[in-house]
């Protein structure tokens, strides 16, 4: 089936199986930063926006998304240029293989509160998985960048 | 779950119809489906059908099957009826992407014993609304299902609690629950659901007068059973425990 979505605002035809996940659908589109995790709405890997809103891209069929707005990360740089640096000074960035989610989802939170505290941060988190960071570095880099934004740094 | 064909309604008659043929699957969030491992002829994605609004009504408030988790957790109305329980059930719930796709219907219409919306409705006095056999009791939905029906809607009543209480226990953050359960005040009328996975939530209601008896009542007189997540005996300990706590937050509060 033919499908027309915008894509990080630029506009795409394409087509696709009736049950092609959306995550198939955007790694094969190039968009690499889009992970594949556990395929089972767990682990928060494959976070894209769909209208803006946070979703796992592994359980939106690619068909839904016909006639709305898809981002990911590659389209989203700028805006996480601002606070990588932070959680990377922490250590937090690790293996890498769970950031862009877990940026993806960050994102999400700095834009719907922009003043979050850290209960709110883990709350909003909690559906991003890491293997290896054990999460209080992540915390660290997102309070560190809050407070630097606070004192006129950012 | 692999599908061959995909089909978007445009209207609940033509859902409907679709739910009745064999070898078709109505996908809500795809949440639980997408852990299945089999191939449908024809998936029916509601997603067209204007099911995704919560609104006021003359008779109270009505929840469309398409309103994700996360609508209904922060929806001003919503939280105001419940008196803030609404937020404190859905928000365990996994993540803030996994609650942006999951649907109120997905979660009802499976009837799951672990479902936090599910016991929350149903302890608020809900009723679900069904294409095929319209209106009936979420409780008697719980009991019986309606295979091959559609679920539309949930219907609040119109008479916003005097106070709501809501505690699950998950053995860890983001887990299935254990057990969740829901309590609801309408003056001297406490309506009480508790889901002890795996088996379907039950719903019992007392005079608030008796608030003493009703945590022994309520782990006493439901059926517990016992899986990975906790024992029989575990539940029936935890449902006791939630409602003495249930009862100080609204004694408290009322």
């Amino acid at each position: 089936m033919e499908i027309t979505f915008t894509l990080n605002g630029k506009p795409v035809s394409v087509s696709v199986s009736p049950d092609t996940p959306l995550l198939d659908l955007l790694r094969s589109l190039g968009m690499k930063s889009v992970k594949c995790g556990c395929e089972n709405t767990v682990c928060g890997l494959c976070t894209v926006f769909l209208d803006e809103k946070p979703v796992l891209s592994c359980s939106v069929p690619a068909a839904r998304v016909s006639g709305k707005s898809v981002t990911t990360l590659e389209g989203l740089t700028e805006e996480a240029e601002a606070f990588i640096g932070f959680i990377a000074d922490q250590g937090a960035d690790q293996c890498g293989f769970c950031n862009p989610g877990y940026v993806m989802n960050t994102i999400a939170l700095l834009r719907e509160n922009p003043d979050p505290t850290d209960d709110e941060i883990r709350a909003c988190l909690a559906g991003n998985l890491c293997r290896c960071s054990g999460y209080e570095g992540q915390l660290r880099g997102i309070r560190a960048f809050l407070d630097a934004k606070k004192e006129g740094k950012r | 779950m692999n599908f061959k064909n995909y089909v978007q309604p445009e209207t609940v008659s033509e859902a409907l119809s679709l739910a009745k043929q064999s070898g078709t699957v109505i996908l809500g969030g795809m949440m639980w489906l997408n852990l299945q491992k089999r191939t449908v002829e024809t998936a029916v994605d509601l997603s067209r059908l204007g099911l995704d609004r919560i609104e006021s009504t003359p008779d109270g408030i009505r929840i469309g099957a398409y309103v994700t988790l996360r609508q209904a957790e922060t929806d001003p109305t919503l939280v105001d009826y419940t008196r803030g329980a609404v937020g404190k059930a859905l928000a365990p719930i996994v993540g803030v992407q996994f609650r942006n796709t999951a649907t109120v219907g997905g979660s009802v219409f499976g009837r799951f014993g672990f479902s936090d919306p599910t016991t929350l409705f149903t302890a608020l006095g809900a009723s679900v609304v069904l294409a095929e056999r319209g209106v009936i009791p979420m409780e008697t939905f719980i009991r019986e299902g309606a295979p091959r029906d559609l679920l539309t809607h949930i219907l609040l009543p119109k008479e916003k609690p005097d106070a709501v209480s809501v505690f699950a226990q998950r053995n860890s953050a983001t887990d299935f629950p254990a057990l969740t359960s829901a309590f609801c005040l309408r003056g001297e009328n406490l309506r009480v659901t508790v889901s002890p996975a795996p088996v379907r939530g039950e719903t019992r209601e007392f005079p608030f007068s008796d608030a003493e008896k009703i945590p022994e009542a309520l782990a006493n007189g439901l059926k517990f059973d016992s899986n990975r997540l906790a024992s029989a005996a575990y539940r029936a300990r935890l449902t006791g425990v939630f409602a003495s706590r249930a009862l100080e937050e609204m004694k408290k509060g009322v």
